[in-house]
């Protein structure tokens, strides 16, 4: 499975960033690309943990997710 | 080499008034030198030109060069107007070595003519590096670029083809400037060594469109892009699309669209946000106030870079 940055906004939701394989240079290893591509869509200042996408909850209740760096993602339905 | 001819069907100048330039003697030499080099006037350079050539009565000639030439323009009265080094005959034939005589010239540019439609003056600008290595393979240093004639991105055709001019292929030295170094044009760089390939975001300019994607709405997964580096999951139907090299501002043109399997109520597209580096997407139902994800996004952007 594919890396993604989970984003923890102040409000408790979350974002995901997915990067595009394509876009990884010829000559970048695996990490250098992901930093490039991850650094670039991270709001400056916002919490952040790079997990590996198998961990991301069903998107059935993306809604309900909520986070906060460090505990990962929760889905809190009411 | 092959001749070539000059770049309008005939060689043409003017005087200080506009007109044209009657009786002018064109000079040409060794590149960089002063030793008389010979233009011709035909392709197969059955006849030589005389050197100086002097132009006709409509201010012109017909010139053709053989690879590197100092040309200097004077006028009837021998006044020199212009002298300039480094003017190339333009073209390298597919299977040959760079001429040897660029190395170590800056300013140079080689062009090489592909047999691909549009892409027919595909330029390598040395001019950034001094000390290009060349020999049976071309070496290009560090803060080289590649550009074409209109400094257009060079495309995955151009490579393709400029790796068909030496037996090895391209080594690029370390921090190579590549105007359109996303990885679909540089894997096919065969043989590339780079030590180090990054993009400029001033140089990056590829033709047409800017960026594209199509990604899948639930999971978010991408399906296809150009220079988009990742995509944003902000929640239901809401994403943002990253582009790999930003735009020159955020006047440049996104316009997205989505497809709902399956479904019969339709759904509405929405762009809510623009940055040089990224787009965001709002779907909504076709209510238009309940964000909805949806099966297929598709964005396209074009703009100045």
């Amino acid at each position: 499975m594919s890396k993604v940055r989970v984003l923890y906004n102040n409000d408790g939701t979350v974002g995901v960033i997915h990067p595009v394989p394509k876009s990884r240079r010829f000559t970048e290893s695996e990490e250098d690309w992901l930093d490039r591509v991850f650094a670039k869509a991270t709001p400056p200042g916002t919490k952040y943990d790079d997990i590996d996408s198998s961990q991301l909850p069903d998107r059935k209740d993306r809604d309900s997710w909520r986070g906060e760096k460090g505990r990962g993602i929760r889905v809190d339905k009411p | 080499m092959t001749t070539a001819l000059t770049d309008t069907p005939k060689f043409k100048q003017f005087d200080t008034n506009g007109d044209p330039l009657v009786g002018g003697k064109l000079y040409s030499y060794e590149s960089g030198t002063t030793t008389p080099k010979a233009t011709y006037q035909d392709a197969g350079k059955l006849q030589e030109n005389t050197n100086p050539v002097v132009l006709d009565s409509y201010g012109q000639a017909e010139v053709w060069l053989d690879g590197l030439y100092t040309l200097t323009m004077k006028d009837s009265n021998d006044v020199t107007l212009w002298s300039v080094d480094g003017i190339s005959s333009g073209i390298i034939e597919t299977g040959a070595t760079l001429p040897s005589i660029i190395a170590g010239d800056a300013n140079r540019y080689v062009t090489v003519k592909s047999d691909e439609s549009g892409y027919e003056n595909t330029t390598l600008d040395l001019s950034l590096d001094p000390t290009p290595e060349l020999g049976g393979d071309l070496t290009l240093g560090g803060n080289s670029i590649v550009t074409d004639t209109a400094g257009n991105d060079v495309s995955p055709a151009d490579f393709r083809w400029l790796s068909g001019i030496t037996s090895g292929g391209y080594t690029l030295g370390s921090d190579f400037l590549g105007v359109a170094a996303i990885q679909d044009d540089i894997s096919y760089i065969s043989g590339a060594t780079a030590g180090g390939f990054t993009t400029s975001t001033a140089e990056f300019a590829a033709k047409g469109n800017k960026g594209w994607a199509t990604f899948n709405g639930n999971p978010v997964a991408e399906r296809d892009s150009y220079n988009v580096s990742s995509i944003t999951d902000l929640g239901v139907g809401v994403y943002q699309v990253n582009w790999d090299n930003d735009f020159a501002n955020q006047n440049y043109a996104p316009i997205v669209s989505c497809y709902r399997n399956g479904g019969s109520t339709g759904a509405i597209a929405n762009i809510s946000g623009v940055s040089v580096g990224s787009v965001t997407i709002y779907i909504f139902a076709a209510d238009g106030t309940t964000a909805i994800d949806v099966s297929v996004i598709a964005i396209k952007a074009t703009g100045d870079m």
